[in-house]
């Protein structure tokens, strides 16, 4: 994977965050990882606003999006990125706890990359990642201030 | 007393035996006569055997026995006589003479012009052999002769009065026959239109019945009309032949037959007087019992049609399509209703019957006038659901075409079905909720549970690798533990705090099942006391926090005071979680009435909440900012549900960074308010 590209982790849960954490660097994924606590600020980081850290031009990122996220929930933040066209090929991976098909596809009409339920088993949850990786690996991930 | 039935033909059989009996008397005389005397006196002869028979048997047996009998008689005094005595040609007229009349009787049947014919012919030799019979004696005895001629000429001077006689006899007697006949012909007209026909005396002693009524009710000779017809012991007082004999009209009256298994007549009695100046009364019974039992059904439907149409629920509407000259329709009238029209437009019937659509209904076109034609032309009924804004209800609408240019209209109001529906589509919603809260909000600390477990299973795996490498001294492997072990105490933190999480959640879910269970107990509750309760189990926490709480005289309401009580400590806890952070906290509780229910507000200055956010806040465990405040996102559902049974309702109005004001609207005890 691109070491250059800075991996995004949008989750309201502590524990979640941190699980996704340790199993992307168990599986062998270096890139630098950021947290945000909800959907708020991860916006703000994308579109440069409000107090937080701001994104860099020139920087390549991957989002990994939680749906249930309070003050601004993954859908919403979904639906802002992939309208604005500076952000728009951002990869989006949704991580969720649920596999409601409604809001699959909901996600899917936004423009989502991937879609991922976290999974209990903890293996799973595991592989779930390690495809991840892999699959973070192969895509070219583009910079995003390109423009769509 | 009965007059009529005196005049029927006697047919007796001992009348017979008489005939018989005289005839052989005369012939037994005249043969012994013509025997002992030598008489050669023709005339006589047949006259004593052939006339006096036709004329007895006549009377008593009726023209036809009379002539055969007469002619009988003269075929055995022919016989019985020495051949030589008779001339033939005299003897040839006197058979053909007795057997004539018979033979016409015979050949013609009943004809009452021929019996008569034969009958006079039979009553005039009987009447001309007693008068010759005199003549028969003197020449028996030898008197001296009188002339052949003379004595000839004498009997047909002396026939010629009598004759005359006889012709008014036979007069009399054929008008009495026409009179039977024609008699006969109206009781068989009457029998066949099922007329009974029946004479009653002022002391309703039966006169006349015809021959059905005997036919069926028996012999009438001596009975009254109300033991005959009716088998009662007097009369009855609203009976036609009472009513009439009192008022001497006619009277026309409907009878129930008891003894005809209740066949029904019309009754039409008739009073009058005989010769006599006697009052009596006939009846001309004509039987309905068909036509009233089809009059009965009908009556019966129609009174069902009309219960059904004037206690319907429903509005039915009956109306006729107006059409304009090219066809179109442009309006429609209304020519009936029913009395739900009234009740559920509050338009009264006399103002909508006859008119149109346009003027009951004060629109400009008439309302629904295109689902009306379509049923019309198309001759199909149709169905629709649609809201009627000057009503503010639902209504569904049945349209019954009814020939081309009429229908009818059965409307249902379904309002109160559309409002279940709404509640039943709100429940459903919340029910979903539930299994994606079960789905998600469980999973998600479970998620937690389990992957830091593992996390911990590797780093015991990690501490084993290593043990099991180099076995070292505890003291060397003391750096080891104390690297591992803020890994191990997060891990047991994030354990603890998502099984802390669960069962917080577990709970509420059944805090929330139990809320919705838990019996009610509606009083009037006096809010004031009620909201210094909630507000003094609060006290210590609004000293805390530093908050003026301000409570205005609220009016009193409907409801269950453990549930109302819950709704404002939650409330109020809500309004002290989330104050605003730099200002000094102000929470504000105030009431009044409001379209006949009591409206309630808790007011404060807190963070506010956002305006996509003021519905999903009484959603299931939502919380705006999670993690940041206690609880588990139940308040306000619960809240909300606990209103819901209590028929009362709550929304919020705020405005973020400025305050919320949460309002609750409950039942008022005057009652008739709506929600």
């Amino acid at each position: 994977m691109n070491n250059q590209v800075i991996i995004l982790v949008a989750e309201d849960d502590a524990g979640h965050a941190g699980l996704i954490q340790k199993n992307l660097v168990r599986s062998g994924i270096v890139n630098p990882i950021m947290h945000f606590k909800n959907g708020q600020k991860v916006l703000d980081f994308l579109l440069q606003q409000g107090a937080g850290p701001h994104r860099q031009f020139g920087v390549a990122y991957v989002l990994l999006l939680d749906i249930q996220m309070p003050i601004v929930d993954g859908i919403e933040v979904l639906a802002k990125v992939k309208a604005d066209p500076e952000l728009c090929k951002l990869p989006v991976i949704m991580l969720t706890t649920t596999d409601d098909p409604r809001e699959v596809e909901r996600c899917h009409e936004l423009g989502c990359s991937n879609y991922i339920t976290k999974p209990v088993e903890y293996h799973h949850f595991v592989h779930a990642i390690l495809q991840l990786g892999l699959f973070l690996s192969v895509v070219q991930v583009p910079k995003i201030n390109g423009g769509c | 007393m009965n007059g009529f039935k005196n005049i029927d033909k006697p047919k007796n059989t001992p009348n017979l035996f008489i005939t018989l009996f005289l005839y052989l008397v005369f012939s037994l005389a005249g043969r012994l006569m013509s025997l002992r005397f030598d008489i050669l006196n023709i005339e006589a002869v047949r006259v004593g055997f052939g006339d006096l028979p036709v004329l007895l048997s006549s009377i008593w047996l009726g023209p036809f026995w009379g002539v055969f009998i007469g002619g009988a008689s003269d075929l055995l005094g022919f016989l019985l006589q020495p051949i030589d005595t008779f001339l033939p040609q005299i003897t040839l007229i006197a058979m053909l003479r007795g057997f004539l009349p018979g033979f016409l009787v015979r050949c013609t049947g009943e004809s009452v012009r021929i019996r008569n014919f034969a009958l006079q012919i039979g009553i005039t030799q009987g009447i001309s052999s007693i008068l010759l019979m005199p003549l028969v004696l003197y020449q028996a005895f030898q008197i001296p002769m009188v002339e052949n001629m003379i004595t000839r000429v004498i009997v047909q001077v002396f026939m010629v009065p009598f004759y005359g006689m006889i012709y008014i006899l036979i007069k009399d007697w054929q008008s009495r026959e026409e009179l039977l006949e024609e008699r006969s012909l109206l009781e068989q007209i009457l029998g066949i239109t099922q007329t009974g026909v029946n004479i009653t005396d002022a002391h309703y002693n039966l006169q006349y019945v015809d021959s059905r009524w005997q036919q069926v009710y028996g012999d009438p000779s001596g009975e009254k009309c109300f033991q005959y017809f009716m088998d009662l012991e007097k009369p009855c007082q609203s009976c036609g032949v009472v009513v009439a004999l009192e008022r001497k009209e006619v009277i026309v009256t409907e009878a129930v037959l008891p003894k005809e298994n209740n066949r029904i007549v019309e009754v039409h009695t008739i009073p009058f007087q005989d010769k006599r100046g006697q009052w009596l009364v006939a009846e001309f019974n004509v039987d309905i019992t068909a036509r009233k039992r089809i009059e009965d059904a009908l009556r019966e439907s129609q009174e069902k049609l009309k219960t059904l149409f004037s206690s319907m629920r429903e509005m039915v509407v009956i109306h006729q399509l107006i059409f304009h000259e090219k066809g179109r329709p442009v309006n429609y009238r209304i020519t009936d209703c029913n009395a739900a029209f009234t009740s559920i437009t509050g338009i009264p019937r006399e103002e909508a019957v006859g008119e149109l659509a346009t003027v009951v209904y004060k629109t400009s076109s008439a309302p629904y006038l295109e689902e009306f034609s379509q049923a019309v032309l198309s001759g199909e009924p149709y169905n629709f659901e649609t809201y009627y804004a000057p009503l503010k209800s639902h209504f569904s609408i049945s349209v019954i075409p009814m020939g081309k240019d009429r229908f009818s209209t059965v409307t249902t109001d379904i309002s109160a079905v559309k409002e279940y529906q709404q509640i039943l589509s709100a429940k459903n919603k919340e029910l979903e909720q539930l299994v994606y809260v079960a789905s998600h909000d469980l999973r998600s600390p479970l998620v937690n549970i389990v992957g830091y477990s593992r996390e911990i299973g590797y780093l015991v795996e990690d501490l084993e690798q290593i043990l099991d490498a180099s076995p070292t001294s505890s003291k060397d492997l003391s750096p080891l533990f104390f690297q591992a072990l803020p890994e191990l105490k997060d891990a047991l933190d994030h354990i603890q705090n998502s099984s802390r999480q669960m069962d917080a959640l577990i709970k509420g879910l059944l805090e929330l099942s139990r809320s919705g269970r838990r019996a009610l107990n509606i009083v009037a509750l006096d809010m004031n006391e009620l909201m210094a309760q909630v507000a003094s189990v609060a006290e210590f926490r609004i000293r805390e926090a530093n908050v003026a709480l301000c409570l205005h005289p609220l009016p009193s309401c409907l409801g269950d005071a453990v549930q109302v009580t819950q709704v404002f400590t939650n409330l109020l806890d809500n309004a002290l979680k989330f104050l605003h952070p730099h200002r000094p906290g102000e929470i504000t509780i105030s009431g009044c009435m409001e379209n006949g229910r009591s409206v309630y507000c808790v007011a404060d200055n807190g963070e506010g909440v956002a305006l996509e956010h003021q519905e999903t806040i009484f959603q299931l465990f939502h919380q705006v900012d999670r993690g940041e405040k206690d609880g588990e996102g139940l308040g306000l559902s619960i809240t909300r549900q606990v209103l819901f049974r209590l028929e009362g309702k709550i929304w919020v109005a705020s405005e973020p960074g400025k305050g919320s004001r949460f309002y609750v609207s409950l039942p008022s005890v005057e009652g008739n308010g709506t929600k």
